[in-house]
Formats: structure tokens, C-alpha cells, sequence
């Protein structure tokens, strides 16, 4: 349990980080979908790894709330949502018995179906919860952007395609740490996301 | 191929086609309204402003955001050169070049700033409230 927990807080840094310090960056160039493309790829990796339900929710609460608590950026609520859903429509799809047919046609097809719905959630969740947060939400506005949230998620659904498999071929390694290395630098990475948040990366 | 596998890739083709149906329908959008774009049109509710009369009527103001500066005309004023009548009484759509939109308040009007490069800057809402490629606004 407590190996489990520095595990959320370390992959939930992590992604946070890259939030904090990309996600505008890319959001300029209206290349969001990386962002969440990465998110996807961690958490499908580290399911794979841990097979622990809930675990991803527990990463994208913690990035979100890193998100919001940095000091940089112009829509910190948006993107903590959208971090946070992203989270929970993971978990949603990951209940399906998909795993075991271990196909690559699987693979694929379940890289493109949840990249894109992941991802499109995300996307449609920020639309409707940052107005109802903070100023006025219109249903007009959410149908004007709908062809906008399908048409980048394809972007992410293509790289699903690769990334899913990519993510089973990386849980296919044997990676393991030793607990007395486990702890220490995992508290040390923790930290250094952490005060590089705070700091404003 | 068993046929969880082949729904499976059934949803995925699908997901995929509505998303590039959705690229061409934003397309042919973003098409329809480049020549008033082009022009260097602004419309507002029915009426159609040039970007250098608006710029030549309203006052530039300089808005300090964590994001950069930005110079612009107060978004109401671009409203009160349209002769809206009771433009405190309304909302406001502010609709992009490629059909994204969002809905403001008059209070936030007089906050907002548009820039010469047609960038709705609102520092005071969150960054999906900031439009580029201003084409129109709405009178709600």
C-alpha cells in the first residue's frame, strides 16, 4: 500500500509537471492533444505495470491539483479538469474485459478508441465545467466547439494507435527497482517536481 | 478475428471518420468566412466594421496578463460604435473564424480587449475564453 502510494505521487508529479511546464506552451500551437496524448501513455503504462484500479485516478488528482497550484499559466482550472476527467474516463474504459484478447489488433483499435474518447472527455468536460465555475455556461458554445473536440481527437486517436501498443511493449520489460533505491529516489524525483511547480517552471 | 475484436475496430474506424467529417465541416466553416476575414471585416450583430475603423474609433489599451502584454480596443467599445441599444443589457457570443464560440458578459465586454490581430484577451477569465481569429459577435 504505501509502495502503491509513492507510486501515484511520483507518476502524478511527473504528469503534472509536464503540464505545468509544456502545457501552455503546446496549448499555443493548439497541440493540447500531446499533452494528454502523454498522460494517456503514463497511465496505460503504469495499469499495465501495477494492475491496480483507481491508481490513475489517484495520478490525475494529484496532477490536477499541481496544475491548479501553479503559478503560471492563463487556465489553470481548465486544464485541472481536464487532467482530472481525463483520469476517471480512463478508469471507465480500463473496466472492459478488453485485456485479454492479446492482439495487436486489440491494441490498436483499443489505442484509438480510448486515446480519442480520453482525450475528447477531457476536452468537453473543461467546456462545460470552467463556464459553470466561472462564469456563465451556454449549451450554443458547447455546440459550436463540438466539431472542433472531434476533429483534434483524431490527432490523438492516431497516436494511440502506436502508443497502446508501445505502452503493453514497455510493461513486456522486466523493470524492477529495489525497494531500498525504491524510496529514496522516488521521494527525490517527488520533490523535484514539486518545488519546480512551485517555483513556476 | 473474434468479434470483440472486430467491434472493436468497428468503434475505432467510426471514432476516426466522425473526426475527420467534423475536420471538413470546420474546413468548409473556416472557407465560407475567409473573404470577410480577409478583408479585414469584423461583424457585429448586422453590421460589418473594418478592423481599421475600429482601431481608428477606439481607444488602444495596453492589458498586462501572466501570459505577455497585449494592446487592444476595449471589446465595448467595438460594441457602442455598432449602435447595439442597451448594450449593458445583453450577452455576447464571440465567434472565431473556425466556429468556436464563447459567451460573455457585458461586464466582461468592458474587461476584455481586441487586438489588431483579432484576439479576444479576457485576463480576467480563463484562457478558453480567449478567442483568436475573431470573425463575429453575437448579440444575445
Amino acid at each position: 500500500m504505501k509502495k502503491l502510494l509513492a507510486t501515484v505521487l511520483l507518476f502524478g508529479s511527473l504528469w503534472g509537471l509536464f503540464e505545468c511546464s509544456v502545457g501552455d506552451f503546446l496549448h499555443d500551437y493548439d497541440l493540447s492533444v500531446v499533452t494528454a496524448a502523454f498522460a494517456i501513455f503514463l497511465m496505460s503504462v503504469t495499469r499495465l505495470k501495477y494492475g491496480q484500479p483507481g491508481m490513475q485516478l489517484g495520478m490525475a488528482l494529484v496532477a490536477g491539483l499541481l496544475r491548479h497550484f501553479n503559478p503560471v499559466g492563463t487556465c489553470l482550472i481548465c486544464s485541472s479538469i481536464a487532467i482530472i476527467i481525463e483520469g476517471l474516463a480512463f478508469e471507465i474504459i480500463w473496466v472492459f474485459p478488453w485485456k485479454k484478447y492479446d492482439t495487436l489488433s486489440m491494441k490498436v483499435g483499443m489505442g484509438v478508441i480510448s486515446f480519442y474518447s480520453i482525450y475528447a472527455f477531457g476536452y468537453l468536460a473543461t467546456q462545460i465545467l470552467t463556464p459553470l465555475f466561472t462564469a456563465t455556461f451556454f449549451l450554443s458554445d458547447l455546440i459550436g466547439v463540438v466539431p472542433r473536440i472531434f476533429s483534434q481527437a483524431v490527432l490523438a486517436g492516431l497516436i494511440g494507435s502506436i502508443f497502446l501498443p508501445l505502452a503493453f511493449w514497455v510493461d513486456s520489460l522486466s523493470i524492477s527497482f529495489n525497494d531500498k533505491f525504491y524510496y529514496p529516489s522516488t521521494i527525490s524525483l517527488i520533490s523535484m517536481c514539486w518545488i519546480a511547480i512551485i517555483a513556476g517552471i | 478475428m473474434k468479434k470483440p475484436e472486430k467491434i472493436v475496430i468497428i468503434i475505432a474506424i467510426f471514432l476516426l471518420s466522425m473526426g475527420l467529417v467534423s475536420g471538413v465541416y470546420i474546413e468548409k466553416e473556416t472557407d465560407e468566412n475567409e473573404t470577410i476575414f480577409a478583408d479585414g471585416y469584423l461583424e457585429v450583430e448586422d453590421s460589418l466594421l473594418t478592423m481599421d475603423n475600429i482601431f481608428s474609433r477606439c481607444t488602444c489599451h495596453n492589458h498586462v496578463t501572466n501570459r505577455g502584454n497585449y494592446t487592444g480596443v476595449s471589446l465595448s467599445c467595438v460594441i457602442n460604435i455598432s449602435n447595439i441599444q442597451d448594450p449593458e443589457i445583453h450577452d455576447y457570443a464571440i465567434i472565431a473564424l473556425d466556429g468556436y464560440t464563447k459567451t460573455v458578459s457585458w461586464m466582461d465586454m468592458k474587461e476584455g480587449i481586441l487586438t489588431d490581430e483579432r484576439y479576444a484577451v479576457f485576463s480576467h477569465l480563463p484562457r478558453a475564453y480567449w478567442i483568436k481569429d475573431v470573425l463575429r459577435i453575437e448579440v444575445k
